[in-house]
């Protein structure tokens, strides 16, 4: 399976998805996309650059803090932002460091779907 | 060039901030205006009334009890502290309504209910001639969950409660807190009003001060704009058995919640059945 039928895949499956970005986190650029016809490439980099502000040096400093673990830049594996509008989960896949799957879904979605189905197709596929 | 979400955008400019401690400041050095039995003139009636009383509350950081009357001989007792109204004793006031349901009013959560009360209170009281003021040290000590409604939130109630835009507004603040009193069994949080003022604490006290040190800097970071609704961010480790750390923020307040392993889809359905319902 090539990584536009992986994320296509997650597009079709995921209830109410808009849109399913896979890109890298350092140099905040977008390698795949598959959304909602009425969504631009624009639309895509702004969502990347979401997930590289949510699992960036802050968030990750922050977290390190609360919980006494190490900040570094693999500390966080997933990041959810829910906003009234979308709910957005960005996740690091195992194996691919820097690398991120930005996953965006209408706000009734429930989180708890979206992780169970990024963690079944992952598994099927590895 | 990578556009910074919402929640992470730098903070709002600070200037409303500064004038406001200009004018503070300013005030400190008027000359006091002496009314009858040392008490001073507070002006009036009606919203200029209401103006003076929440000066009063503008003014205050040390805890102190305010004793305002009216030209009925009628009084209203409050207590503030930190730019807080803690507790409002309404006395004859609230026998008005029939009910004697409102005699006093304790206002740690900003319930809607408990603001429309004041708010009633206070257009009865300030209807006519001025008032005066007196203060008095407080009459009992008052502990750091007793965190009252801020400033802030009692101008836009007061203010704006007819205009329904604002009266959402002014129960966001308060609906935080509410999510945070739900999930307190299971979570440790930390509250940070939106006007800086002093928080509320939920769970272990010790693990909290964490809490309140990334709330601040969620803050500084433009994590809490006063002008954006209700978010989530929700962090969490590769580690199975470390928690999930949350910012909950909505009008410039703002939540960190550490969230144990397991809890974290019980927290955020919580999360989502108080503000879907208004936003879908």
């Amino acid at each position: 399976m090539t990584l536009m039928e992986h994320l296509s895949r997650l597009h079709r499956e995921i209830p109410s998805c808009r849109e399913v970005v896979y890109g890298d986190l350092d140099s905040g650029t977008v390698l795949r996309a598959v959304g909602d016809s009425d969504l631009r490439q624009e639309d895509h980099d702004a969502r990347l650059s979401e997930a590289v502000a949510c699992l960036g040096p802050l968030p990750t400093r922050l977290f390190g803090h609360v919980f006494g673990v190490d900040a570094s830049p693999e500390t966080l594996s997933s990041a959810t932002l829910a906003e009234s509008g979308s709910t957005s989960v960005f996740l690091r896949p195992e194996g691919a460091s820097g690398d991120v799957i930005c996953v965006t879904v209408a706000p009734t979605t429930s989180v708890a779907d979206v992780g169970a189905i990024l963690q079944q197709t992952s598994l099927v596929d590895d | 060039m990578t556009e910074v979400p919402r929640s992470l955008r730098p903070p709002p400019d600070t200037a409303a901030r500064v004038e406001d401690l200009r004018r503070m400041i300013g005030m400190l050095g008027l000359p006091v205006a002496a009314g009858s039995g040392g008490a001073r003139r507070v002006g009036g009636p009606g919203a200029t009334a209401v103006a003076g009383i929440l000066d009063e509350i503008d003014q205050t950081v040390m805890a102190r009890r305010l004793l305002f009357q009216n030209d009925r001989d009628e009084t209203l007792t409050m207590d503030v502290r930190n730019r807080r109204l803690l507790r409002a004793d309404l006395g004859q006031l609230g026998q008005l309504d029939g009910t004697g349901q409102c005699e006093t009013a304790l206002l740690t959560y900003a319930g809607a209910d408990d603001l429309a009360a004041l708010k009633a209170a206070l257009e009865r009281f300030c209807a006519e001639g001025e008032l005066r003021v007196s203060t008095t040290p407080p009459s009992r000590n008052t502990g750091l969950e007793e965190t009252g409604v801020s400033v802030g939130l009692l101008r836009q109630a007061l203010s704006h409660a007819d205009d329904p835009t604002r009266a959402v507004t002014a129960a966001a603040g308060g609906q935080v807190q509410r999510f945070c009193s739900d999930c307190a069994p299971m979570v440790t949080a930390w509250v940070l009003d939106g006007d800086g003022g002093p928080v509320s604490v939920h769970g272990d006290r010790e693990f909290a001060a964490r809490l309140a040190d990334v709330v601040s800097a969620y803050v500084e970071a433009g994590g809490a704009d006063p002008d954006e609704p209700a978010n989530a961010l929700l962090l969490t480790s590769a580690e199975v058995t470390v928690g999930t750390l949350g910012f909950f923020a909505e009008h410039g307040t703002v939540a960190a919640v550490a969230i144990p392993p397991g809890q974290v889809d019980a927290v955020l359905s919580l999360w989502t059945a108080l503000y879907r319902p208004a936003s879908a």
